[in-house]
């Protein structure tokens, strides 16, 4: 069986499994939006980049408490690039069992997985990862394997690596993991209004109001605000990003993640997009909160952080920053509402 | 004719008239049917019994009084108009840029909860076991 018949009996497998799905438990949640996990894998033919990578994918979308099972094979005919990956399963199909069972018993290596998904966010998903590894050329060797995962959206994450023996055809094999996440058609259409408010104090706040469509990933960056207490007139910028999905029940799921940069109050323009960009580089951590919240409703939610300063150390005299605590606390509050 | 008509109203209000005068109009066939229309008229006056509402000729006294300041001022009306319609769109203007305005938006309404940003973390496994 070739590359392009593996993914086509792939395809089929996925579409009649998910057809098939059936609710693996009793706390299965449906909040309008399901979590779909892709077992990836894919074969490097050569190390030299001449032919591009082939890849594969088995995927399903899981509701918060389901379950579902996935195969993935590699080596066949002594070709450690020809790979084959199946799923969900168990196939209800006994075509497709009898398929999968030849498909095992022809590798040279076989992943079982077992994917349970936990929760489901706005822009996140968190799911129970369980694998094992058989080698037909070491049948009593089984690698294990158990993690929770939680990934972003769109997020991939290398799960295991094979590499051939130098002068082989086939340079190595990876399977990831990856996540995204699926609204329900009828929440498609949906628009989400916000207000977004910073405060560094109780007189010094920012409002910023702005739309997004359902799961989108929405910017946002306030102006410079005061600090009070600073030492040098400091100023602090918040910015981020809130992504926004409408709930089958009326209420709104909602990530959003907050950076903040300290800038002085009289740096130039140029200073402060460079500054910017610095933090906003694929580097850049931010504090993140999932939360649920009634359409209209302000939730605050405090910023950790503090302010720098001066002091000199009584004992070699030399002057140090230190962060203390700010006057007032920072937040960012958060409002949504669903059209 | 005119002066048919003005004898005849004289007589009609009880005023004095010339003999001369009252046998011309008579003797003229419009100035008659005038004579009958203002009788017809003055029955329908007697006959109307509304009266106007008690404080009307206060109120009437007050707005003439209003009106007779303004007139003081001499201002001309269409200047007067213009004065007001420019003062109308600067202060739609002016409602826009109200600073107390702007304040109250900037501040943020009163939070239902308060919950804090969970700290950054690099990875997201939490663990795992061979």
């Amino acid at each position: 069986m070739n590359v392009s018949t593996r993914v086509a009996v792939v395809v089929v497998c996925a579409v009649l499994g998910a057809s098939h799905a059936e609710h693996a438990s009793a706390q299965i949640v449906d909040a309008g939006f399901k979590g779909l996990v892709q077992i990836r894998v894919v074969s490097n033919p050569t190390s030299d980049g001449l032919v591009p990578p082939r890849n594969q994918t088995v995927f399903y979308d899981f509701l918060p408490g389901e379950s579902k099972s996935f195969m993935v094979t590699a080596g066949h005919n002594g070709d450690l690039c020809r790979t084959g990956a199946a799923g969900p399963m168990p196939f209800t199909s006994p075509e497709f069992q009898a398929w999968a069972a030849q498909e095992e018993a022809s590798a040279q290596y076989v992943w079982h997985f077992d994917v349970h998904m936990i929760e489901v966010k706005a822009g996140s998903l968190t799911f129970d990862l369980s694998w094992q590894r058989t080698s037909r050329a070491a049948p009593d060797e089984r690698l294990r394997y158990s993690q929770r995962l939680t990934l972003r959206l769109d997020e991939m994450r290398p799960i295991d690596l094979l590499h051939s023996a130098p002068g082989k055809d086939c340079a190595g094999v990876v399977i990831f993991a990856e996540a995204g996440i699926r609204s329900d058609p009828s929440l498609l259409a949906k628009t989400l209004e916000w207000s977004l408010w910073a405060s560094t104090g109780p007189k010094t706040a920012a409002h910023q109001s702005f739309k997004s469509m359902q799961g989108a990933v929405a910017e946002f960056k306030f102006e410079p605000l005061t600090v009070p207490g600073s030492e040098n007139g400091e100023q602090m910028l918040f910015f981020g990003t809130v992504i926004g999905r409408a709930r089958l029940d009326g209420d709104v799921e909602v990530a959003i993640d907050v950076n903040r940069l300290t800038v002085q109050p009289l740096a130039n323009q140029a200073e402060l997009i460079a500054r910017f960009k610095e933090r906003i580089g694929p580097a850049a951590a931010a504090f993140r909160k999932n939360l649920t919240a009634k359409p209209g409703e302000a939730v605050k939610i405090v910023v950790p952080t503090g302010l720098l300063r001066k002091t000199t150390d009584p004992v070699t005299g030399k002057v140090r920053l230190e962060s203390v605590p700010p006057v007032y606390e920072m937040s960012v509050t958060v409002q949504a509402r669903v059209r | 004719m005119t002066e048919h008509f003005e004898t005849l109203s004289a007589l009609i209000d009880g005023e004095p008239v010339a003999i001369d005068a009252l046998e011309a109009a008579l003797a003229n066939a419009d100035a008659r049917r005038s004579l009958v229309e203002f009788v017809r008229l003055r029955q329908l006056a007697r006959d109307e019994t509304a009266e106007p509402r008690p404080g009307l000729a206060e109120r009437v006294a007050l707005l003439a009084r209003r009106r007779r300041g303004l007139a003081r001022l001499r201002v001309p009306l269409p200047l007067a108009a213009a004065a007001v319609v420019l003062a109308l769109i600067g202060g739609t203007l002016i409602e826009v840029k109200w600073p107390a305005f702007e304040r109250e938006q900037l501040q943020p309404p009163p939070a239902s909860r308060v919950l804090q940003f969970d700290p950054p973390s690099p990875g997201a496994s939490e663990g795992g076991s061979r």
